[in-house]
């Protein structure tokens, strides 16, 4: 008997770079097939642009691209996540929340949407899977295994992308089942060391950020993202002011990782990554240039949208670069005179600084 | 101690009872306005949504009148509401002004947290001052609902004035009024003189037929400041629309309370249309009422529906994509009107399009009129 499976589409897009592994092992132990959207192209960009309302970020935008370009694979149902908060007490941006309804309201001719819905507020994660399962018609018992496989899944792809591997590389180890992988450690001259900060849907697509990780890797920087930082520091929910604890979900993790960078400082500048338009990031982009200014380290907003030029772009990254590289040899070499006093290097610091 | 609030419209008279209740000296900051914004503008992040700015050209005003207490208040999430004050308290610092921010946590007002701001801002510590506190905080609840029945009232009459202005001129007279009443005793009389005022305005009833019903609905902030919608209820009013508004702060502070069961109607009507994208929960903003709101004001047979929004704001915007969906679609048979503010938008593009919607609304009706009357 030839058992048919069940296909079902899954946009790459948004949470696609977050969290696709955890659903991709769970789906696929459930016995369904997988069918992914193509990569970000400039069609998928103009479909998208032209089917929703222009007011909306570019990530939303390119969410309805994806969605139409699945409808031409001819699947059986549409995956839509509606995360509403993965943490007790943190939020998601009010887009997730009601991404279903948005597409359900606003795109014709759907196949069924499967809705996941992982609500922290309300149920814990493993009953929003279980729900899920049975929307599948599967036992308990396959959907527990399933889960688990999917958990211990996810964890080995968070721990490829601590040890240093990027998104689709880490992707790729998971797709060879190979689960004994170690990265080599590379040990590259490099001139500077830059942290690639923002929404892994900015951040790992390389169509919408103009490739912008393979440019300064060929600029000879080494690249950071927040997934490759340590996992301890996202466990603790960041404080704004004494009175006021971050409550998004998808910034936590931002301001995490920046907190820990400005701490640390083992980093010698920082780009931010966001889309216009977007909600969340008009706030925090303000709290961490302040916070960046006052610590004098390098920092960079850089915002997406659909009709941003290539070029201005990488010229505005090439100048931060070289800047960052002339203040580090600039300040390496007051250091090797032993004469200048303290006072003097804080202050020529401090005229780097005030260009930002 | 002199504290200051953002203006939100009409609803001064209630926040500052709020203070002067509890025995605190109250700045106004002058109402909203194009020379104070400019300030807000200078500071504030470029793409934020207009009421941050806003809210923050009023701090900037009454910090440089030399006020040094800033009460705001905040949300627990998931929309942007809840970081303002922590962003507006950072910026005003990196500024240099010296002050106190306050904070008003009205996520769930049954969590009775808004008491700890009332005994901040008092300085009174014995045990009587909470019959002052319960006290202010009901003065507060009567206030916000007389206000809300002076728009209410505002927005249905005034296409039916004779003399063009009438009504403005009440509704100011109006809400004066509520803010010199400041016993139980002299509101519960206000109730009737409201009405009084009102029927005072010279109208010319007209024909049921000719006159257009609208709903107006959005985030809240832009919908009750004329100032931030260029006034769009008078202009809709004065356009010959009867204008009908569920929202104001009373509403708002109602359902904070948990007891709106307007909002848990409008909450039921979202749900009920899942298959076509109804909102299924409370993503934020006014997005889950205000697309309640056109799902009811369209089963009522409204003529039309104005949804007004901050540019860039969030859940709107997600309301917006789908109401123009729906009606392109045409699961409702009423047109939907959007309106996104913040400093670029313009009053003369607002008014050609406001006046091509209610040409669209009459033809609308006409047809329909026509229509009935062949049958
Ligand atoms: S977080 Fe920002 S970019 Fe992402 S969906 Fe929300 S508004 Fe758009
Ligand atoms: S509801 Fe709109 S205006 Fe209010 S905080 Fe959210 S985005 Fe800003």
């Amino acid at each position: 008997m030839i058992v048919i499976k069940k296909r079902i589409g899954i946009p790459r897009s948004l949470l696609y770079y977050k969290y696709f592994p955890l659903w991709k092992t769970f789906l696929e132990e459930l016995g369904v097939e997988i069918v992914l959207s193509d990569r970000t192209n400039s069609k998928i960009i103009d479909i998208g642009g032209r089917y929703a309302i222009d007011e909306i970020c570019i990530p939303l935008k390119l969410y309805y691209g994806h969605v139409l370009n699945l409808l031409e694979k001819n699947i059986d149902y549409l995956f839509v996540p509606r995360y509403v908060s993965t943490t007790i007490g943190t939020y998601f941006c009010p887009k997730f929340l009601g991404l279903p309804d948005m597409v359900r309201g606003t795109i014709d001719n759907l196949p069924p949407i499967i809705e996941f819905e992982v609500n922290m507020q309300k149920r814990p994660m493993y009953l929003s899977a279980y729900k899920l399962g049975k929307v599948l018609h599967k036992s308990t018992w396959q959907i527990k295994k399933a889960y688990e496989k999917a958990i211990k899944d996810y964890k080995y792809f968070r721990q490829l992308m601590v040890d240093g591997l990027s998104f689709k590389k880490a992707l790729n180890v998971l797709n060879s089942k190979n689960r004994n992988f170690k990265p080599k450690k590379k040990i590259i001259d490099y001139v500077a060391k830059i942290a690639i900060i923002g929404h892994g849907y900015n951040v790992h697509d390389s169509f919408i950020n103009m490739n912008l990780i393979n440019k300064l890797n060929k600029m000879k920087v080494n690249v950071v993202t927040l997934e490759n930082l340590p996992l301890e520091i996202f466990k603790n929910q960041t404080v704004i002011t004494n009175t006021l604890e971050n409550y998004w979900g998808n910034e936590e993790e931002i301001l995490s990782a920046v907190n820990y960078l400005f701490e640390t400082k083992d980093i010698d500048g920082i780009i931010f990554i966001c889309s216009f338009c977007c909600g969340p990031d008009s706030l925090i982009d303000e709290i961490m240039a302040r916070d960046a200014k006052k610590l004098k380290i390098p920092y960079i907003g850089l915002v997406l949208d659909e009709h941003s030029g290539q070029a201005g772009v990488i010229t505005r990254v090439e100048a931060f670069v070289d800047m960052i590289v002339r203040k580090k040899n600039n300040i390496r070499i007051i250091y090797k005179k032993p004469t200048m006093p303290i006072g003097i290097i804080n202050k020529s610091e401090k005229e780097v600084g005030a260009e930002f | 101690m002199k504290v200051t609030f953002p203006h939100m419209g009409n609803c001064w008279p209630a926040f500052k009872v709020l203070c002067t209740g509890v025995g605190a000296e109250v700045y106004l900051p002058d109402p909203n306005n194009v020379k104070q914004l400019d300030a807000g503008l200078k500071h504030s992040p470029e793409w934020v949504c207009f009421p941050f700015k806003v809210t923050l050209s009023n701090f900037i005003e009454a910090l440089d009148e030399g006020v040094d207490n800033l009460v705001m208040a905040t949300d627990c999430g998931p929309c942007r509401f809840g970081f303002y004050y922590a962003v507006q308290e950072r910026i005003l610092r990196d500024l240099g002004y010296d002050f106190k921010m306050y904070y008003l946590p009205q996520g769930d007002l049954l969590d009775f947290k808004w008491i700890k701001l009332l005994k901040a801002l008092s300085e009174d510590k014995s045990l009587l001052n909470y019959f002052r506190i319960f006290r202010t905080a009901r003065l507060f609840l009567m206030k916000s609902q007389l206000i809300q029945t002076v728009e209410k009232l505002e927005g249905k009459i005034r296409c039916y004035e004779v003399n063009k202005g009438d009504t403005t001129h009440t509704l100011n007279k109006c809400i004066q009024l509520i803010d010199d009443a400041n016993t139980f005793n002299e509101l519960n009389k206000l109730r009737k003189r409201i009405k009084n005022e009102f029927d005072k305005i010279e109208i010319n009833k007209r024909d049921n037929n000719e006159i257009l019903k609208v709903g107006l609905s959005g985030e809240i902030q832009v919908t009750l400041d004329p100032f931030v919608n260029h006034d769009i209820k008078r202009k809709l009013g004065e356009l010959g629309c009867e204008v009908h508004m569920n929202l104001s702060l009373y509403d708002w502070i109602k359902h904070k309370f948990h007891v709106n069961f307007h909002r848990k109607y409008l909450e039921y009507l979202n749900k009920s249309q899942k298959n076509i994208g109804g909102l299924q929960m409370d993503i934020g903003g006014e997005a889950f009422w205000v697309m309640g709101e056109y799902i009811d004001y369209a089963q009522r047979g409204f003529d039309g529906f104005v949804h007004i929004y901050p540019f860039t704001c969030m859940p709107e915007i997600t309301a917006k994509s789908i109401l123009t969906k729906w009606y392109g679609n045409k699961y409702f048979d009423i047109p939907p009107i959007f309106f996104g503010f913040d400093e670029h938008s313009g009053e003369a593009g607002l008014i050609t399009r406001l006046e091509s919607y209610v040409d669209l609304l009459k033809n609308k009706k006409e047809k329909k009129n026509n229509g009935n009357g062949r049958k």
